[in-house]
């Protein structure tokens, strides 16, 4: 090993990251050449310097104070699992369903009522009830009453 | 039960709604939190303190979502170094500096050849101060690695992990921030001498 791959190791070996091997090598050059060493030497005193430095105290009854009163304003934390999100997910997709097909058979045994559908594409806008909020009606396909309605945010739909 | 498990259980329990957990882990994570962003956004910068209670926020709104992929103190910096970046992009934007690049790779510096033996004979409390200002002398990245391995006793591949960089990445700092901090206190040294 030369003073080059030794110098690139020195700090992985003071840190105790190297393999048994590489580190046994580099044990054997610093045993062999002052220079590296020397810098294996400073590298200690570095080290030994950061960790015995007590650093600046701070205020700890300030500090939490400051915490908690942020903490104290916000929802409680809730642990949500993937198991329970994709559980979740499954209920209101099964739900949904059952709502379209009750909605598609209802609409179907109505007497006088058309039951063609609306070309897919359709897209119309409805008279917006609520200020600053559009509704979108997107046919589904299943019957003209059971257009799904979704609101738009302000901003989303032409001229808003 | 290793410190690691007990974080885990206080972190799990503050996420079920145990109303002193969360205390607990201030209590024990206060200091080292407040000591990295200090390293992250510069020991004189007048947020320091509000960034680590930033951390602290983020810590309870996430703490439903650890998983024990890696061990708390580890995921805790991730969050801390999060909060630290947003930070610093907040304060770049206010004063529309251009960013400084820190994942760059740089050569290999070389170390200087000097005896740090004084700093050893000083009183601690002004060792404290000439090694404090040689670690403000550093950058971010530099402070940042220092303060997880030397302080906090963080392998290199945690010390990855919480920075989201690869492990030769953290060799590579490490070395530099090392040779630099050695160049900083050599000059504090021989400034010493009578």
């Amino acid at each position: 090993m030369n003073c080059a791959d030794a110098v690139a190791r020195l700090n992985a070996a003071l840190d105790g990251e190297l393999a048994l091997a590489d580190a046994r090598e580099v044990q054997q050059h610093i045993d062999a050449c002052d220079a590296c060493a020397r810098r294996f030497r400073t590298l200690q005193q570095v080290r030994a310097a950061v960790r015995s430095t007590l650093f600046a105290p701070v205020d700890a009854a300030r500090f939490d104070a400051g915490v908690l009163a942020r903490v104290r304003q916000e929802p409680s934390p809730v642990r949500i699992s993937g198991a329970w999100i994709a559980a979740a997910a499954a209920l209101v997709i099964a739900v949904s369903s059952a709502v379209l097909m009750l909605q598609g058979h209802s609409a179907g045994a109505q007497p006088g009522r058309s039951a063609a559908p609306v070309p897919p594409a359709e897209l119309s806008e409805l008279p917006g009830g609520n200020e600053g909020r559009k509704t979108l009606a997107l046919d589904c396909g299943v019957g003209h009453d059971s257009s799904c309605i979704v609101e738009a945010p302000p901003g989303l739909m032409a001229g808003n | 039960m290793g410190a690691d498990d007990a974080d885990a259980q206080l972190l799990r329990a503050h996420a079920r709604g145990d109303p002193h957990a969360f205390g607990d882990l201030l209590e024990r994570y206060r200091g080292r939190i407040l000591h990295l962003v200090r390293c992250r956004v510069g020991a004189r910068s007048v947020w320091v303190e509000d960034v680590a209670q930033d951390v602290f926020v983020q810590v309870h709104r996430k703490a439903g979502t650890f998983e024990g992929r890696s061990s708390v103190k580890t995921w805790l910096y991730a969050v801390a170094i999060n909060v630290c970046r947003d930070h610093q992009r907040r304060q770049r934007r206010a004063l529309q500096a251009v960013p400084v690049p820190i994942d760059a790779v740089e050569p290999l510096a070389e170390l200087p050849d000097a005896s740090l033996d004084p700093l050893e004979r000083l009183e601690q409390q002004e060792r404290d101060r000439l090694v404090r200002d040689a670690f403000e002398t550093l950058g971010t990245a530099h402070r940042t690695v220092l303060y997880m391995r030397d302080h906090e006793d963080m392998s290199y591949e945690q010390i990855a992990d919480a920075l989201g960089v690869p492990v030769g990445t953290v060799r590579s700092r490490l070395h530099n921030a090392r040779a630099a901090l050695a160049d900083a206190l050599a000059q504090r040294v021989r400034g010493l001498r009578p």
